[in-house]
């Protein structure tokens, strides 16, 4: 006698709280946020109905293309940093001689993906610290050149970026070697007998195997580098001269440092709308590849 | 003979790449575990000290007492412990219902709840700042674990259908025709089985909560609801340039989780990839 399943009450009943949840503390205030975006607020009291005036004038403004191109540099730079380690990373872990030698390494690699932000903001100050830092030390011994990373609106985005890439290169590499890890290794084999090298074995077995993880870790780490705030605030406070005053962290200082509400929702739903778009060419990109 | 040459060389580089890794990984963990050691006068030096000798715990000492920590680290255990009931309580439930049950407009709501781990976590922080102060619900626990707990769910959800995907339906429908009740299946059978399912999870949520800092400034500002990383933040405010006692107040909080991840790798990997990879 088969189990029913089709009970369609017990189903939402046990979805119900889950759907609840999330609904009130997800849906419910992007709904009050778009609706704070449209209005004039004085610090937290809302004001009259201005319709897109907050919206236009955002778009106007010469900071606005700012945070965005500064989010640009520190996803994209980010991004270009994090997957290739990672991937080969991965590959490395994965050649499998020394097992126990690679558990081990892999142990203490895998470190910082459980490392706070603020712990790592805050870890990377101090190492780039240009009178009694290690990093200065070495650019002191060889260039002579004492330099404050942090100060300088030119670098600061740069040390974000390598800290940020410190931070999220475990999870990155963990979900690809779950994938090469899921590989057979009789078609590694062959390929060596039909005379294949490394090249020839990556990209007729491994990459087609690992492309749809390669995908979920891009998207998964997109999202998670653009919305990203607290790095960012520890490090540099969106300075110097807002050089690294991304979107997300624009938000953040409108709504908490500055106290205009309005501007921040508004921020917040351009940030919001951006996300969305990038989700769904995303998912329309995979859905083409297949 | 060629062949074996070429070999040396790949494998050379691959390791001296691991190598570089390492000390990427390690060193800024290392610098400061050994400038919470050294001596205050031996911190402000140039070149820079390497070793921390002579050695001394002043620093965690005056830490220890000198600011909250410990109760911050208590709240925080609190909150973590809430948030995973909560969550692993609805997401289990949750779960079931997506893996086994079939109803309309299952993959669209199943969707719009994984959807909201694409939100931009700050964009919503604001309104939620302010409804908790208007439903005077700012400043305490509940708020805490309630945003928590939601901002957890899709992950929650995503670990554990994919462990629930894997417990064959067999297993229940055993007990069923053994005169159990479908529920009952769920609590006796599926739930049992699911441990390890659950334990993943709620390690993820742990270290979640534990490493939060966006949320629980936003939603606290009283001491006493305070939690470890917005204590940590401030304390480096408060206190001018300090690197010794940073450095320890960085290690009492860090070192306990960099302690549980190497003991319960598995565990956390697991709950990782169960769902991404798709078998």
């Amino acid at each position: 006698m088969r189990l029913s399943f089709n009970n369609q009450s017990v189903g939402y009943l046990f979805l119900l709280p889950a759907i609840l949840l999330v609904l009130v503390v997800a849906f419910y205030p992007i709904f009050l946020s778009v609706y704070y975006s449209v209005h004039e607020t004085y610090y937290m009291n809302i004001g009259e109905f201005v319709g897109l005036g907050n919206y236009l004038e955002l778009l106007k403004s010469e900071q606005f293309i700012k945070n965005l191109i500064n989010s640009l540099k520190y996803v994209i730079g980010s991004l270009l940093l994090t997957i290739p380690m990672s991937l080969l990373l991965a590959l490395l872990l994965n050649s499998g001689e020394n097992r126990k030698m690679l558990y081990f390494l892999r142990s203490i690699m895998l470190i910082p993906w459980v490392i706070s932000q603020t712990v790592t903001g805050l870890l990377w100050v101090w190492i780039l610290d240009p009178k009694f830092g290690p990093v200065n030390y070495i650019t002191r011994t060889l260039f002579n050149e004492q330099i404050s990373f942090l100060a300088s609106p030119d670098l600061a985005m740069w040390v974000l970026i390598v800290a940020n890439t410190w931070m999220s290169y475990p999870l990155a590499t963990v979900l690809i070697l779950a994938a090469l890890q899921m590989v057979p290794p009789e078609l590694y084999e062959a390929v060596e007998i039909d005379g294949g090298n490394a090249w020839t074995k990556f990209r007729s077995v491994t990459y087609p195997f690992i492309a749809n993880s390669l995908s979920v870790t891009f998207i998964m780490l997109t999202v998670h580098f653009f919305n990203m705030v607290t790095l960012i605030y520890v490090m540099t406070g969106g300075g110097p001269l807002q050089m690294t005053e991304v979107m997300s962290l624009r938000i953040y200082l409108e709504a908490f440092e500055y106290q205009r509400l309005a501007l921040a929702s508004t921020v917040g739903t351009v940030s919001l709308i951006l996300n969305i778009l990038f989700a769904i060419s995303y998912t329309k990109l995979l859905r083409n590849d297949f | 003979m060629r062949r074996k040459k070429k070999h040396g060389w790949i494998k050379l580089l691959g390791n001296l790449y691991l190598g570089i890794v390492l000390i990427f990984a390690v060193s800024p963990l290392l610098w400061g575990l050994i400038t919470s050691l050294k001596l205050s006068k031996d911190i402000i030096t140039f070149p820079p000290k390497w070793l921390p000798i002579p050695m001394t715990f002043e620093h965690y000492a005056a830490v220890l007492t000198g600011s909250k920590l410990l109760l911050y680290l208590w709240n925080n255990l609190i909150v973590a412990v809430g948030t995973i009931i909560l969550s692993l309580v609805i997401g289990v439930h949750g779960a079931y219902a997506t893996s086994r049950f079939n109803f309309k407009f299952k993959n669209i709501i199943v969707f719009g709840i994984l959807a909201t781990s694409m939100v931009p976590g700050i964009s919503i922080l604001v309104p939620l700042y302010l409804s908790s102060v208007k439903m005077n619900l700012h400043d305490t626990f509940i708020s805490l674990i309630l945003v928590y707990s939601a901002w957890q769910m899709p992950t929650v959800l995503w670990i554990l259908r994919g462990f629930i995907d894997r417990i064959p339906r067999e297993l229940e429908e055993a007990a069923y025709i053994d005169g159990c009740s479908r529920l009952g299946a769920f609590y006796r059978i599926t739930m049992p089985a699911l441990r390890p399912g659950l334990g993943a999870a709620a390690i993820l949520v742990f270290v979640f909560v534990w490493n939060d800092w966006l949320i629980s400034s936003v939603l606290t500002i009283s001491d006493s609801k305070r939690l470890l990383q917005v204590g940590l933040y401030r304390y480096v405010g408060d206190y001018g340039v300090e690197w010794g006692r940073f450095m320890a107040y960085v290690m009492i909080s860090t070192i306990p989780i960099i302690a549980a991840f190497l003991a319960l790798q598995r565990a956390f990997i697991q709950g990782l990839t169960s769902g991404s990879v798709k078998g």
